[in-house]
């Protein structure tokens, strides 16, 4: 698989997954939830997976609802 | 078969209920614990009933739901997590043994000290009450919304006014009221509302939850894994995800959702008018009936469709006993879990046969159950 430079959007809260993927889909924004890789946490649980030019588009997403936990990286994936 | 027991557990579901529950067998994973597409599934059924909730309850912005198995759960959660150890808690006679028994509880292990609102004799408590017992010290107000024995609602509006004034916690058992009595979460000044959904929200047993302010403090029942933060010691200390240790049981959650849908989709102000005029043809039917004694408060514009009687001195075990052998209509009798609402009825040695309608009984039902109530009164 070819690797690349993406943003990962990592959650405080699994409920945080989920609504923000319906937020994403509802704005018709790309990506999808992942595993949260290691390298931002050896906890375990769900990150959202994107295209590294989509931040505002994401984060306003996220403020819409209200999500403050949200924490943001730029990881070659 | 007639069920008019819907006030322990609806039986009759929507169409399409036990299929969402069958489905889901086939096709959740875990929630929380994989990011394949069976994790997914579950996660999104979660968050699916998570806005199904939100909007037949109103919940605003920085609001959520914590599901779990039932409403006790719920209450066992909101009444030992959040009321502060050795204070002052005002409740009522109404409530059911699921917010008695965890308060009693606090009573021997947490120094807390109780005082009951009391009842009029058509089974009503006032708010002038709770100012009468409001102390010092007093922290929390525990309340049910709707009696499950006599139907009545609770003025939740004029108690939340009070406790927020008075700065109470206040705790809701929506119990009986979710699917019978609309709920603006958002608008009633309650802290916590604990709902299950087997009964008027008509999905399956082993689903409830209780809605909260995120910023609302409360410790966890069960401590466990989420699903994130592994390492740590505590539970993630963001709600829902703190209340929430454990496999979620997303199985039932699927049918609870599609149970939700039906109420958003039919309306709940449908289903209310529907019930209660079933309820009006039962009670115009049975007040006729010279030896048949009615508990409650009929005419309370919001009330829910549980109506409690009893016949003559008869045993209610006795008479919901005949109900069953020889008409085949599902009553319940007894104390019904609600210890105190009986002593206000004056009820405790004879118990109360109790009619509880739900969206789906039907006119010929009513009919029926009023003719062999009228024949055992006879
Ligand atoms: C008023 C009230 N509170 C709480 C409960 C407990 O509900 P559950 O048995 O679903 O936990 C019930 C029903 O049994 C009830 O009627």
């Amino acid at each position: 698989m070819k690797e690349e430079l993406s943003l990962v959007i990592a959650f405080d809260a699994t409920s945080d997954a989920f609504a923000a993927e319906d937020v994403f889909r509802q704005n018709g924004l790309s990506g999808r939830l992942i595993p949260l890789p290691e390298s931002i946490s050896a906890g375990c649980g769900l990150a959202w997976r994107a295209e590294s030019n989509l931040e505002k588009e994401l984060t306003d997403a996220l403020k819409s609802i209200d999500i403050t936990s949200a924490h943001i990286y730029y990881l070659i994936l | 078969m007639i069920y008019l027991d819907n006030s322990a557990t609806t039986m009759l579901k929507p169409v399409g209920v036990a299929e969402a529950v069958a489905n889901a067998i086939n096709e959740s994973g875990s929630y929380a614990r994989g990011a394949y597409t069976s994790a997914i599934w579950a996660g999104r059924t979660l968050h699916e009933a998570r806005k199904e909730i939100a909007k037949l309850f109103n919940l605003g912005d920085n609001q959520t739901v914590a599901f779990c198995a039932n409403a006790t759960t719920a209450l066992n959660t909101a009444i030992l997590g959040a009321i502060e150890p050795g204070s002052h808690v005002i409740t009522s006679v109404l409530e059911h043994n699921a917010v008695l028994r965890p308060l009693y509880r606090m009573q021997q292990t947490a120094g807390i000290s109780i005082d009951f609102l009391p009842a009029d004799d058509i089974g009503n408590i006032h708010v002038e009450d709770a100012k009468r017992l409001l102390r010092r010290d007093t922290k929390a107000l525990v309340l049910t919304h709707a009696s499950n024995v006599t139907g009545n609602s609770v003025d939740i509006a004029a108690f939340g006014k009070f406790a927020k004034k008075n700065e109470l916690l206040f705790i809701v058992d929506a119990a009986q009221s979710a699917g019978s009595i609309p709920i603006d979460f958002n608008n009633m000044n309650a802290d916590i509302l604990c709902f299950t959904g087997h009964k008027y929200l008509m999905g399956p047993q082993g689903t409830g939850g209780l809605c909260m302010k995120k910023s609302t403090r409360i410790d966890p029942l069960i401590y466990g894994g989420t699903g994130i933060d592994s390492f740590s010691h505590d539970q993630p200390i963001n709600y829902p995800d703190r209340l929430e240790a454990g496999t979620q049981n997303i199985h039932s959650i699927a049918g609870l959702l599609f149970a939700l849908k039906f109420i958003n989709e039919t309306g709940l102000e449908n289903i209310i008018a529907r019930k209660m005029a079933l309820f009006t043809q039962l009670y115009m039917g049975l007040q006729t009936i010279d030896n048949i004694t009615i508990y409650g408060d009929i005419y309370q514009k919001e009330r829910t469709s549980t109506l409690s009687i009893n016949v003559g001195d008869m045993d209610s075990s006795t008479v919901s006993d005949i109900l069953s052998t020889e008409y085949d209509i599902c009553t319940r009798s007894g104390a019904h879990c609600a210890p105190k609402m009986h002593e206000a009825l004056g009820t405790e040695k004879q118990g109360a046969v109790r009619l509880s309608i739900s969206y789906f009984n039907t006119e010929r039902n009513i009919e029926e159950t009023i003719n062999a109530l009228s024949a055992i009164a006879f």
